[in-house]
């Protein structure tokens, strides 16, 4: 369970632009590993390095500086390659291909024989909710079937890791409800998911592990329970009144909220038992400790703001 | 390699579809238009009673037909060969296909493929055509005129090769014109090639070799002359090979950069 699909080894990138050559780093020794049958969620800012990375993997770019292996292979090698499938954030197919023929297409360069290849496309099309577009050309497609029709041809050769650049773009609730169930589905067929995205929501519910990154460098890896603990925790203690406040003041404690008879502590882990012990001095009841949770979306905009990590 | 030809047929569909295409073929039947028009000059030459006019008139109408035919071939050729792969990366349709399991080079020579397929049949449709003009006009063909026809072939090819292997690491106008600038360059560089100075002779040297082979006669032209001062077919057949295996080693140098290069995405 625990072996690597992808690994990722101080990788850096940086981009000239300009006339002047100017640098842009785009990735700063970053390090992921990715687990076999996991899905993890990859997120991060517009333009904090999500898309790059997931270039390296797929060989498109080459690190200045560090090692990307996918499956023990060489990214971006024939072997690595036929056991991914890839998404695009804006899958762009052939306009002139009909929704089969597209299929088809990608299904035949990835080596697929032609006797299941139709039954492979009927069966994904459907999947996707496509089914009845089957025959129309692609150039006519919204921009939601076209990204539906992106995870169809990702998903068409069965590939071990899938790969997932902003799936949900473009697509309705229904749509990214739709991914969603695919991508759980997928999980319980064994497949390793890598997903970059920005609808956190999604993420909560879909994805086991999450990777930050912000200007290039992996901020925070975690796994994704049900809550993300802060580090500190929160005391409430019962019988509030002024004696205990000049007590504990004295001490240095001060409660960050008061109400009525009960009044809330904020402390860190090395101070939690000192404050304990003087609450328990005094003959005041503890109502609840407890590590404050903090949702998916605080803990990313702490990171991006960079109140936190690096 | 199968998918050297699943790529190969995509991109002659590919190419069915671009709007300018469709652009150059209405410039060509105006052209042919044009062409047409110059009949009424043949028409005042059989009233005049004139059979030896009407012969050259013919004669020199067919050799612009053919001529003009290859050149818009070779040209469309050159066009189409300099865009295919920028194209490809600027609409991004190139990502959900290197994703594959394919080499990159396979990629290339496929697109190459596609486009000297869509470049040979529209060839063919004018030498047919050609052909049946040369019946109805009553002209005789020559040997000669069949190592023309192989000359327009190994244009066509020269200028798609060369200007696709070239787009891996040029822009598409850099591409085509530096193809263009390789074909006529020996030309420039001839008369250097015996200029006394030896720095002088030695780039000419150097810059003649670097090119396309250039045939020492024009084919085409030589193939109407009534008199034909012992036509050298070993050498002309050398040329065309030469220049046949010099638009294959451009398009393998393109194969390996391009399978070592980064592809950048917008």
């Amino acid at each position: 369970m625990n072996e690597s699909v992808i690994e990722i080894q101080g990788v850096s990138k940086t981009f000239r632009s300009g006339l002047r050559r100017v640098p842009v780093r785009a990735l700063r020794n970053v390090d992921v590993t990715v687990s076999r049958g996991t899905v993890t969620a990859f997120v991060g800012p517009n333009g904090a390095g999500k898309t790059t990375t997931i270039n390296t993997v797929l060989g498109f770019l080459r690190p200045d500086q560090g090692s990307i292996s996918v499956f023990g292979l060489k990214a971006g090698s024939r072997d690595a390659r036929r056991r991914i499938g890839f998404q695009s954030e804006i899958f762009h197919p052939y306009p002139f291909h009909t929704a089969k023929a597209a299929m088809e297409f990608y299904g035949r360069l990835s080596g697929q024989p032609r006797a299941d290849l139709a039954d492979a496309v009927e069966c994904q099309l459907e999947r996707l909710g496509l089914g009845d577009s089957m025959d129309r050309k692609v150039g006519t497609f919204s921009k939601g079937m076209t990204q539906r029709l992106g995870l169809a041809q990702a998903l068409l050769h069965r590939p071990e890791l899938l790969l997932l650049d902003e799936p949900t773009t473009g697509l309705d609730p229904q749509g990214r409800k739709l991914v969603a169930d695919i991508i759980q589905e997928e999980q319980m067929n064994g497949t390793t998911v890598f997903l970059s995205s920005h609808i956190l929501s999604d993420i909560e519910r879909t994805c086991d592990r999450l990777i930050m990154i912000r200007n290039g460098e992996v901020v925070l890896e975690q796994e994704i329970g049900s809550r993300f603990h802060q580090d500190g925790w929160e005391i409430e203690v019962l019988g509030w009144g002024a004696e205990a406040d000049a007590d504990l003041a004295r001490a240095g404690y001060r409660p960050a909220r008061v109400d009525g008879t009960v009044a809330c502590f904020e402390c860190s882990s090395a101070d939690k038992s000192d404050l304990l012990r003087r609450v328990l001095d005094l003959s005041l009841d503890v109502g609840v400790i407890r590590r404050p949770a903090l949702s998916l979306e605080e803990i990313y905009m702490d990171h991006v703001k960079g109140r936190r990590g690096a | 390699m199968p998918e050297i030809w699943i790529i190969a047929a995509n991109t002659f569909r590919e190419i069915l579809r671009r709007k300018v295409i469709y652009v150059l073929v209405f410039l060509g039947v105006l052209m042919m238009s044009i062409w047409l028009g110059q009949m009424t000059f043949m028409n005042m030459a059989a009233d005049a009673g004139e059979p030896e006019l009407i012969l050259q008139m013919k004669t020199s109408q067919t050799r612009a037909f053919f001529g003009m035919w290859g050149a818009c071939t070779a040209f469309l050729g050159l066009f189409l060969g300099a865009v295919a792969l920028a194209t490809e990366i600027r609409n991004q349709t190139i990502v959900p296909v290197l994703v594959r399991p394919i080499p990159r080079w396979a990629y290339l020579v496929g697109k190459w493929l596609g486009t000297q397929l869509f470049v040979c049949l529209l060839l063919g449709l004018g030498i047919a055509l050609g052909l049946a003009i040369m019946r109805v006009f009553e002209l005789e063909t020559r040997p000669l005129l069949w190592f023309g026809m192989l000359e327009m072939f190994a244009h066509a090819t020269l200028f798609t090769g060369v200007s696709l292997g070239l787009s891996v690491v040029l822009n598409p106008v850099l591409a085509g014109g530096v193809t263009l600038l390789l074909a006529s360059i020996p030309n420039v560089f001839e008369t250097l090639l015996r200029h006394p100075h030896w720095a002088l002779k030695g780039l000419a040297s150097a810059v003649y070799y670097l090119s396309p082979a250039q045939m020492p006669t024009d084919l085409l032209a030589d193939s109407f002359e009534r008199e034909l001062l012992q036509p050298d077919y070993s050498l002309y057949a050398r040329v065309l090979v030469e220049n046949f295996l010099y638009s294959m080693t451009v398009l393998l140098a393109g194969c390996i950069l391009f399978s070592r290069r980064e592809i950048k995405l917008k």
